[in-house]
């Protein structure tokens, strides 16, 4: 279908433009060019592409700290998002989030810094909506990790009390931090946690195939703007990059590692772009160089770009008036 | 032309006038509806139940819902029943409501108003009974007040539900019968603003909530001694309005910081460290700082009285300390 | 900061000095308090210390040339700091008036008062200055906002005592008795109402009180007097014995109208105060006994024997490293001090006749031990635990046979602890004295 063909396309475009992105600012990290901590999302962009290109620019999502798919998935420009992770002025939000990026023009409202306060916050924005009588949709999205969090239970009691458009979209991709999921989550499917609040629930088993998620995640899009309240989602998927950069990873099985990068989410769509001859193989490098160019790009504009100036820092404290130091 | 009436109400009609004004204000918290404390009485006969809202109990997510439905274009009133429970949300209100805007880059605000009522004296014991706004000083992006009695209450309530910026608003359970002179017309008072309730030239006393009134009475005891007391009411604790407390202190030489709260670390500390810092040569005598010991508040409501809240007896003895 | 360095006043009469050598050279860094350059004048020669720390940028008057008293020497900043020659000319005027000692480092200006018209100045500051009667108003206020620091009074009380420095004669006996002077109304400081009058020992004179007439002036009227045949006081020659020099003291409170003081006599001289102190019990209101001799038989005069053997420059050094239990504390202008006071005619014959009179065969003639009990007044009793001179064991005797002394042991110190510990001599005579 034209509309599969054109999804498809688009979903590996923003998968490859994910990871091309963060592979080059690893690169500057490694050199020494900047100094930040970085959460790379290798092997799991399926799922952060695959929720985020499925909301709309006025849908509210609180991401991960692993969050760059979802960023670039609700239509987030790598300069925009590299300027700011690297703190200059010209970043979306002006060099003061850091690596908490925000774009309300693309609805990504914020990242927190203690994940799970976000909870409530994306129960609020969706009351909000139902409140004000839009159908937009809020959106959770959170690591397996995170849902043992004090504010999850609230934030679920609530989104189901209230019937509200709140999607609460797990993805489970096995690693808490350091440790395997397992060593501090009871239970194998974190959907089940759905059954306790009698809240629909959508599991999505393969995680790396970005069709997958993005169906699942329009369902559950759907479901709340038709005024039928909330969903949860648990993507299985697999971390193959280490926790955060000058982690290791020597805590994952080798074996393990391997195995989940043959079911690399980013080639597993290439490959079916191939077999659907939705694309050809000279498309296919077209559309990668033109990526790769942009890529060039952001990283340019971003290590070109001048740091906040010395005011910005006292701006924006309040909305009403300045800082008195 | 004005009336009086009693604190409470004073918070009630707040509410009611800006629910009036203004379709995106909504009330939300734990028994909103029945109000335990008066606060929002009736409120839902006449705004519903959708903005008068009861939520389950947790502190942290009623704050949440309120930060993520102010971010989204709304301006809830989160209220924490008692002032103690502030601490069961405090990543929620210290960390995320105040910085959301400026971690945004401006992208953001956050135009919403946590009200909680402080205050001992009733033998509620340790969990029910706390001052909790010294520890909120200095958080970024909050601005912290006190309303000491009905005039202030419903004038500040406004300003801060009026506000583009979150408010975390301070009552007195103790305060809550307390009768007093309203206009009858609308009006807001400046958040920032600290008011000199009471002119004098030997010593300034800061004190709120029921404090000031206990420093007033003791004021009025002492011009009979022919000491002249000036007495402050800080209004906002944070961002303290220095200026007027520094004029003041120019004036008199002495100052006496009062409150409920605990002494260490409270808001009389951050007082006294800017007036030493800036009118350390117009000082006469050291600063004094009255407030409750290091201790749980006792159960025992013998206890509570005689060792922990301060009263007027303690606020005199400092005063006459220094003079 | 820009210090500049002026001639000090050293006494009433000194109208100019001449540069005897700069210690320090231009362009080299100075600590404050270091002997900076050496200066003469008619009576004396004198080290002038470093005002401050830091570079010394400039040197004015070299070696050889003279200048007035009040006149800028030398400049002393930061390295590279600008400094303004002609402000620093501009207070010269002011120096000149002020007393050794003082130090302006720019233009004086007076304290800042705060909206109630109360000087700004800390606590401690103002304390002291309440202690001594000093009115903030008119001190300069080097301190944040202009206000009245601790340093400030302690300098201005220093300039105060510097200004009441004066040296005089009069006659007793017959005798001229010279005498230095300090505190008291002249200072314009709180004295207390009982002056001190301080003695020296064999072959000293007033100048060794040098360390402690500015401490003791701060709060006391102070007199320093040369005993007959020593300092600048006459030399009537024949025998020069205790009663001589009892009476000799005993004149000089009279003639200047003293009738009650606190005596402190150092080592001879603590001799002749505790004689006088028994015989005249009126006069003397408290005692203090520094090394003093007439407390037992037990003495070692070994340091005078160079001198004895004729008055030489070397001599005298010598002489006077024999006093201390550090020889280091022997500066220049002590030794030039005692041996310009020693050559003087008769001097010699009078250290002579003093030694004969009282310790004939190596050991004191008189003690006075038995009779410290009738002592009704105050007593300090001040030794250094390496006194080689007097043993100190005396001193521990005579603090035991009288119920109520205090005792003082400088635990480093030789003969003369009110030099060797001078600081903490001075603070330990003013909490007896007050």
């Amino acid at each position: 279908m034209q509309q599969g063909r054109e999804k498809l396309v688009r979903l590996y475009r923003l998968m490859f433009l994910t990871r091309r992105t963060e592979e080059t600012t690893n690169q500057l990290f490694q050199e020494g060019k900047i100094r930040t901590m970085g959460h790379w999302s290798t092997g799991q962009e399926a799922a952060g592409v695959g929720v985020g290109a499925a909301l709309r620019a006025d849908d509210c999502l609180f991401p991960t700290h692993r969050a760059w798919p979802e960023f670039i998935g609700k239509g987030m420009s790598p300069r925009s998002i590299v300027a700011e992770f690297i703190g200059k002025g010209t970043g979306c939000a002006k060099g003061k989030g850091g690596l908490h990026i925000s774009s309300a023009e693309h609805g990504v409202v914020g990242l927190v810094g203690s994940l799970g306060s976000d909870f409530p916050i994306a129960v609020g924005t969706a009351l909000s909506a139902k409140m004000r009588g839009t159908d937009q949709v809020s959106c959770a999205y959170f690591g397996e990790g995170t849902a043992t969090q004090a504010d999850f239970h609230p934030a679920m009691q609530m989104a189901m009390l209230w019937n509200l458009p709140v999607i609460f979209a797990c993805v489970n991709n096995q690693y808490v931090e350091l440790v395997h999921y397992r060593e501090v989550i009871s239970f194998d499917n974190l959907i089940d946690l759905a059954q306790g609040y009698h809240m629909n629930a959508i599991p999505v088993p393969d995680g790396n195939d970005v069709v997958a998620v993005f169906d699942a995640m329009s369902e559950a899009i759907a479901r709340a703007r038709r005024g039928e309240g909330p969903s949860m989602l648990e993507i299985k998927t697999y971390r193959v990059a280490p926790h955060f950069t000058g982690d290791t990873g020597a805590y994952m099985p080798p074996e393990e590692v391997a195995a989940w990068k043959a079911r690399d989410p980013i080639a597993g769509c290439r490959a079916r772009l191939l077999a659907e001859r939705a694309l050809s193989e000279g498309d296919l490098l077209t559309l990668e160089k033109e990526v790769e160019a942009e890529v060039r790009e952001a990283i340019r504009f971003a290590m070109e770009s001048p740091h906040p100036s010395v005011e910005e820092a006292f701006s924006d404290v309040y909305a009403t008036r300045e800082v008195v130091r | 032309m004005s009336r009086k009436i009693l604190y409470v109400q004073a918070i009630g009609e707040a509410f009611a006038e800006e629910m009036a004004r203004d379709e995106r204000v909504f009330v939300m918290g734990i028994d909103v509806t029945r109000a335990v404390f008066g606060l929002t009485a009736n409120l839902v006969d006449r705004f519903g139940k959708e903005r008068v809202r009861n939520t389950p109990i947790c502190e942290s997510g009623i704050v949440g819902a309120a930060l993520g439905a102010a971010l989204t274009g709304m301006r809830p009133c989160a209220e924490i029943m008692f002032s103690d429970f502030t601490y069961v949300a405090m990543d929620q209100i210290a960390t995320q409501v105040g910085s959301w805007r400026y971690m945004t880059g401006g992208q953001y605000k956050a135009p919403m108003v946590i009200y909680t009522l402080d205050g001992g004296g009733m033998g509620l014991g340790y969990n029910h009974s706390g001052c909790t706004e010294a520890v909120f000083q200095g958080s970024p992006g909050l601005t912290v007040v006190a309303a000491s009695d009905a005039y202030t209450a419903k004038g500040l309530l406004k300003a801060a539900i009026r506000s583009d910026d979150p408010v975390l608003f301070f009552g007195h359970k103790a305060l809550l019968g307390q009768p007093g002179e309203v206009p009858d017309e609308d009006y807001v008072l400046p958040l920032t603003k600290a008011r000199i309730v009471r002119e004098g030239g030997d010593v300034t006393v800061v004190a709120h909530h029921l404090m000031l009134h206990h420093a007033l009475g003791v004021a009025a005891a002492l011009e009979k001694e022919g000491v002249s007391v000036e007495v402050i009411d800080p209004v906002c604790i944070s961002p303290l309005d220095r200026e007027t407390i520094l004029t003041s202190v120019r004036k008199t030489g002495r100052l006496v910081t009062v409150e409920e709260g605990r002494r260490t670390g409270g808001v009389g500390a951050e007082i006294s460290a800017v007036v030493s810092e800036e009118a350390f040569f117009d000082l006469d005598a050291p600063i004094k700082r009255v407030g409750a010991p290091p201790i749980p508040v006792p159960g025992s409501a013998f206890l509570e009285q005689t060792c922990y809240l301060p009263g007027p007896e303690d606020i005199r003895k400092a005063i006459t300390s220094i003079l | 900061m820009v210090t500049g360095v002026y001639v000090p006043r050293w006494g009433v009469t000194m109208e100019n000095a001449t540069i005897v050598a700069w210690l320090v050279e231009e362009g080299m860094p100075v600590v404050q308090g270091q002997d900076l350059v050496e200066m003469e004048t008619e009576k004396i020669v004198n080290i002038v210390e470093a005002p401050a720390t830091g570079v010394l940028r400039r040197i004015l008057v070299p070696k050889g040339e003279t200048a007035r008293v009040g006149s800028l020497l030398g400049v002393i900043s930061e390295a590279g700091e600008a400094f303004d020659l002609e402000a620093l000319r501009g207070v010269e005027a002011e120096v000149q008036t002020a007393g050794a000692g003082e130090r302006l480092s720019r233009a004086g200006r007076p304290a800042e008062k705060n909206q109630r018209g109360r000087v700004r100045a800390s606590p401690p500051a103002r304390r002291l200055a309440e202690e001594h009667g000093l009115d903030l108003a008119v001190l300069e206020g080097t301190g944040p906002e202009g206000s009245v620091s601790r340093d400030d009074v302690e300098r201005a009380i220093a300039a105060a005592v510097a200004r009441s420095l004066k040296e005089g004669d009069k006659t007793a006996g017959g005798v001229l008795l010279h005498y230095v002077s300090a505190g008291g109304e002249e200072s314009g400081l709180k004295a207390s109402p009982i002056p001190v009058v301080l003695v020296h020992g064999i072959a000293g004179s007033a100048i060794l009180w040098q360390a402690n007439l500015a401490a003791i002036g701060a709060r006391h009227k102070v007199f320093a007097v040369d005993l007959p045949g020593h300092g600048r006081s006459g030399k009537p020659g024949g025998r020069y014995d205790i009663d001589l020099f009892t009476r000799s003291l005993l004149g000089f409170l009279d003639a200047c109208g003293l009738e009650r003081v606190v005596l402190a006599g150092h080592s001879l001289g603590g001799h002749v105060c505790l004689k006088l102190a028994l015989e005249k019990p009126g006069r003397v209101g408290k005692l203090v006994l520094i090394d003093s001799g007439g407390l037992g038989p037990g003495i070692d005069l070994g340091f005078l024997k160079p001198v004895l053997g004729g008055v030489t420059r070397e001599a005298t050094e010598t002489m006077l490293r024999g006093l201390f239990a550090n020889p280091a504390m022997v500066n220049r202008p002590m030794v030039d001090a005692t041996f310009e006071a020693l050559s003087r005619p008769g001097a010699w014959e009078a250290v002579r006749s003093a030694v004969e009179s009282a310790v004939p065969r190596g050991i004191q003639v008189e003690s006075l031990a038995e009779r410290l009990p009738e002592l009704k007044v105050p007593v300090l009793i001040a030794w250094g635990a390496k006194d080689a001179v007097i043993p100190p064991a005396q001193g521990m005797e005579a603090h035991a046979a009288l119920p109520g002394a205090e005792l003082w042991v400088a635990e480093h110190a030789g003969h003369c602890p009110q030099i060797e510990a001078a600081s903490e001599f001075n603070e330990r005579l003013l909490k007896f004295l007050n």
